[in-house]
């Protein structure tokens, strides 16, 4: 039976983008793909949304954007993590992982 | 990458905004159609997909807005970040510039520095006295101070600032023009009795005047309306500055009991540091003034309609203009004047700024200040000339170095920037030496110009600092825009290529036109300077008809030693003879009045005529004297005789009158033996003898008519000694205050001055004028004079080859200082020219400040012309002559 896809915690985003781009260059429309799948559609989000972080990471110096040309030669705009992204998303994932531990202590064994 | 990303990944440059938005829009758009495609590829119709697609992203429209934000904001640090750093790369780069030139910045500096300088402390004084109301004075726009206008016949329009007190009562009743009216009196006080007895500057007020002031209580209160009344417990409030010194600081103030003149005061508040009162007068002390004033003025003050003592100062009702409160309160004073017949009354008032110095009829302090703001922006301009001149030589010299940057494909405007960098380097190492010269002449004209002023602690404050920034900024652009864009506009292949030696004549052009500039601005300095020393000399070599030298003026406090008249001309008789027992002294008199500041005038009639001819300066003036008044002051009696002890109280009344009085009383005829009477009283008085005139009123005034009566015949309880001694110092001032003391144990402190010292007060203004100018003169002559120099200097080292090959086709050594002494002396007469020509137009405007000198006195311009033209030949003799030294084989062998 479809789920009906879950709101994304305030924050997750960006970790999900920041991993998402390790494993590579990707542009927009790839990394939302890859989201997609890899979550399995779990996720609602918007690309919009998905846009605006990508755009702030990069402001903030975590992500760095190249136009570049894609297999059908159209200009798209690339986005790698860089040294201070990889900082981040070590930093972000050891909280996520605090956090989920910690409620996980409280709800107990399934 | 396309050619265009590659370019911009290479060069880095901060994006334009409309590439901004191409961009977001292209991200978007791709998305879009991506996610189309995938749509359409499972089988939805292409329509629905785009929807759909549209759908999924969320707000396309506000996403696209706040994307393309996100981009300009980052492209607007990216190019803030650039700028930055090329101006801190232009700051290093100056800064290693200059460091190789130790001279020339020292020059540069210190040329501008004397000019900033000037300028900032001209406008501290100009802001404290012509824009700012007295200390914590609130002035919301409603505080007007109150003045009295007349016209007379004899002086003119007349303008002051006092009036009596029911005239005052009568203002403070004048509907619909204030809404509360204070008055103070400001005057001098003893504070404690006998040896420890000193001065106060105190001011006696109306309850009312702290608050309407919008003053508020440092410690303590102030005083309340009950003090409309004399108080059984007289209180006082005292200034910060008095507390801290005297009382050991505010807090321990309160409470602490003051004697003055006999009262003795508690005092129960301390003003706000800074705070003086309303206008800028030094004060210590406020009194109420039911309390104090009585001593002073008279039991009667209250409702004494003829002596004007109290200044006004009031708060106009809301929405009242200045103007009509003046006229409200002009009607209701006349209509008090014609009440009680005071014709004197009749003035127009007028509600004036509560600036003080704004007064109308001008204070002389704020006319003073305004003409040497005026200077001192002269001066700044000639400095600025100068450096203008000495960095468009820099330039100059410098053009290969700049023909290289220009050609390497650095544009015209980052050479600019470089070099204006580099001034603006400059300004600010003299913007900082400015504060310094600020601070330092600050203290010098507390003692000159500010002498009676309040004036706040000498440090730097905010409104100083930004005034010094704003002319460090000014004058670097002013002084540095020239050269850099002459350094900009550089023609590449001219100045690379080798054997040009030229200095280039259009460039000489500008030069020599600053230069004419400075010898104008130095001349015109020049002249203020030589009008106003001449001024301040003839107004000291004036005869004064009396000897200042060597005489000392004693005031004794003489209220209630004495029961009745008798008495008190013994005790006057022996304090007499106790101060001519002094070792030192060579004579003692008594007087009534004192030159420059107490007169007495009475009404007389010649026999025969009821009328007197008008009298230019007032009077006749009265003085009563003891028999060696004339041979003590040095007023001789020219014809006749002096008193004796003959002329006594039941004696022959006689007087001896001044030569101007027995001029115009009994022109054409021998005035001894003639009669005339005075008002109110019976009986003839004879003329026995005519004395040397004396100024009395101002030092400027004519002489007035005077005459003198013999003590005996006359004695008011008004009374001076004047002391003629060997020394005025210190040591003899002190003897005579302590033989005072004896005389009189329980008087306040007695006022000892010498009498020099109250003809310099009257010299003050031109002293000030002839110093100040005549400061500014020789430093706009010097500036003007290294200028010149610096000019002729850099021509000649441009020229040595021209000169060397002069020298080689035979020219003599006299001939090339000939050569370029007539260069240096050209442009110094043009500027003199000039010069001469401007003072001539504007110095009739500086008349009234000059004293019997005429602004357009021949010797000075010639004068003045001499001296230029001596400073012209100096500066220019020192190149001219190395230039005759110039070697005529090593300069053509150098033309590679």
């Amino acid at each position: 039976m479809p789920r009906d896809p879950l709101d994304l915690l305030q924050g997750t985003l960006d970790v999900l983008i920041l991993k998402t781009l390790t494993w590579g260059p990707k542009h927009g429309y790839a990394v939302a793909q890859w989201l997609r799948e890899t979550t399995s559609d779990e996720f609602s989000v918007e690309d919009g949304a998905l846009y605006t972080a990508l755009h702030r990471m990069e402001h903030r110096r975590w992500l760095a954007a190249e136009w570049g040309v894609n297999e059908e030669n159209r200009r798209v705009k690339l986005y790698t993590l860089t040294a201070d992204g990889r900082k981040e998303l070590r930093a972000r994932t050891a909280l996520w992982s605090r956090y989920v531990s910690a409620v996980q202590r409280v709800l107990g064994p399934a | 990458m396309t050619p265009a990303d590659r370019l911009r990944r290479l060069v880095r440059l901060p994006a334009r905004a409309h590439t901004i938005r191409a961009d977001v829009d292209a991200e978007i758009a791709f998305h879009l159609e991506a996610t189309e495609r995938e749509l359409v590829a499972r089988g939805m119709p292409a329509v629905d997909a785009a929807r759909e697609a549209r759908r999924r992203f969320g707000n396309v429209e506000e996403v696209r807005h706040m994307l393309g934000l996100l981009g300009q904001t980052e492209a607007s640090a990216q190019r803030w970040g650039q700028w930055w750093k090329g101006v801190v790369h232009d700051m290093a780069r100056s800064t290693r510039t200059l460091r190789r030139e130790p001279s020339f910045v020292a020059v540069v500096a210190i040329t501008l520095a004397l000019g900033m300088g000037a300028n900032a402390t001209m406008f501290r004084v100009v802001d404290r006295l012509l824009l700012r109301p007295a200390p914590h004075v609130r002035d919301d726009g409603s505080l007007s101070l109150l003045y009295f206008q007349r016209e007379t016949t004899e002086f003119g329009r007349v303008t002051s600032s006092s009036q009596s007190y029911p005239a005052f009562d009568r203002l403070r009743d004048t509907r619909g023009a204030f809404a509360d009216v204070a008055g103070w009196w400001a005057t001098d006080a003893s504070l404690g009795a006998g040896a420890d007895a000193r001065r106060v500057h105190i001011n006696f007020v109306t309850p009312n005047f702290l608050p309407l002031l919008g003053v508020s209580a440092y410690r303590g209160r102030f005083f309340t309306a009950e003090e409309w009344e004399v108080q059984p417990v007289p209180t006082a409030v005292v200034t910060h500055a008095f507390a801290e010194r005297e009382l050991g600081g505010a807090a321990a103030a309160i409470g602490t009991v003051l004697p003055i003149e006999g009262t003795t005061y508690t005092v129960i508040g301390v003003s706000p540091p800074g705070f003086v009162g309303a206008v800028m007068r030094e004060s210590e002390i406020f009194l109420p003034m039911a309390t104090g004033v009585g001593g002073s003025i008279g039991k009667e003050w209250r409702s004494n309609l003829n002596v004007r003592w109290l200044r006004i100062v009031a708060r106009r009702a809301h929405g009242v203009s200045s103007a009509q409160a003046g006229a409200a309160a002009s009607m209701a004073l006349q209509h008090f004047g014609r009440w009680n017949k005071k014709s004197d009354s009749l003035a127009t008032v007028i509600a004036g700024s509560i600036i003080p110095a704004r007064a109308p009829d001008g204070a002389p302090q704020g006319r003073i200040a305004l003409w040497l703001g005026a200077v001192s922006i002269l001066l700044l301009l000639v400095a600025c000339a100068n450096v203008a001149n000495l960095l468009l030589a820099r330039t100059l010299r410098r053009r290969r170095e700049i023909a290289v940057h220009l050609a390497l494909g650095v544009s015209g405007g980052r050479v600019t920037r470089a070099l204006i960098a580099e001034t603006l380097m400059l300004g600010v190492i003299a913007g900082t030496l400015a504060l310094g010269v600020a601070l330092w002449s600050d203290a010098l004209l507390r003692k000159t110009l500010l002498r009676n002023v309040a004036w706040d602690s000498g440090q730097v404050d905010l409104r100083l600092s930004l005034f010094v920034a704003a002319l460090v900024v000014v004058v670097s652009v002013i002084a540095g825009l020239v050269p850099a864009i002459v350094a900009a506009r550089t023609p590449v292949m001219d100045a690379l290529k080798s054997g040009i030696r030229d200095g280039g004549s259009r460039r000489t052009g500008i030069r020599y036109a600053l230069i004419i500039v400075q010898g104008t601005l130095s001349v015109v300095l020049l002249v203020g300077a030589g009008l106003f020393v001449h001024s301040f000399s003839r107004a000291r070599s004036l005869d004064l008809g009396f000897a200042p030298d060597g005489l000392i003026f004693v005031q004794p406090q003489l209220g209630g030693i004495a029961n009745s008249a008798q008495d008190f001309d013994q005790r006057m008789e022996r304090i007499e003879a106790r101060l001519r027992s002094l070792p030192g002294v060579l004579g003692v008199t008594q007087s009534v009045t004192t030159p420059f500041e107490s007169q007495w005038d009475k009404g007389i009639m010649v026999s025969g005529d009821q009328l007197l001819p008008p009298l230019k300066g007032g009077g006749p003036y009265v003085n009563a004297v003891s028999n060696d008044y004339f041979t003590v002051m040095g007023s001789p009696v020219l014809k006749g005789r002096a008193f004796t002890n003959g002329d006594a109280n039941g004696s022959p009344r006689v007087a001896v009158v001044t030569e101007t009085m027995a001029r115009v009383l009994w022109p054409g005829k021998n005035a001894l033996g003639e009669c005339f009477r005075i008002e109110k009283e019976a009986g003839c008085v004879s003329v026995v003898g005519i004395a040397k005139d004396q100024r009395i009123n101002a030092i400027s005034d004519v002489p007035p008519a005077q005459f003198y009566q013999p003590l005996r015949q006359w004695n008011p309880d008004m009374r001076v000694l004047f002391v003629r001694a060997r020394s005025t110092d210190a040591s003899m001032q002190a003897a005579l205050r302590r033989a005072m003391l004896l005389e009189t144990p329980t008087a306040p402190y007695v006022d000892v001055r010498p009498m020099t010292q109250i003809v310099g007060d009257q010299l003050r203004a031109w002293q000030l004028g002839a110093a100040m100018f005549g400061l500014f003169g020789v430093l706009g002559l010097a500036v003007a004079a290294v200028g010149l120099y610096s000019v002729i200097a850099h021509d000649v080292a441009q020229r040595s080859h021209e000169i060397g090959v002069r020298m080689a086709l035979g020219a003599r050594r006299e001939d090339v200082v000939g050569l370029v002494m007539r260069g240096g002396l050209r442009q110094a007469a043009a500027g003199l020219v000039l010069g001469l020509a401007i003072s001539w137009a504007v110095s009739t405007r500086v008349a009234d400040l000059l004293f019997e000198t005429s602004p357009r006195e021949p010797l000075i311009y010639m004068g003045v012309a001499l001296l230029l033209l001596f400073v012209a030949v100096v500066a220019s003799l020192v190149p001219a002559r190395r230039a005759a030294r110039v070697d005529p084989v090593e300069v053509l062998r150098d033309a590679g």
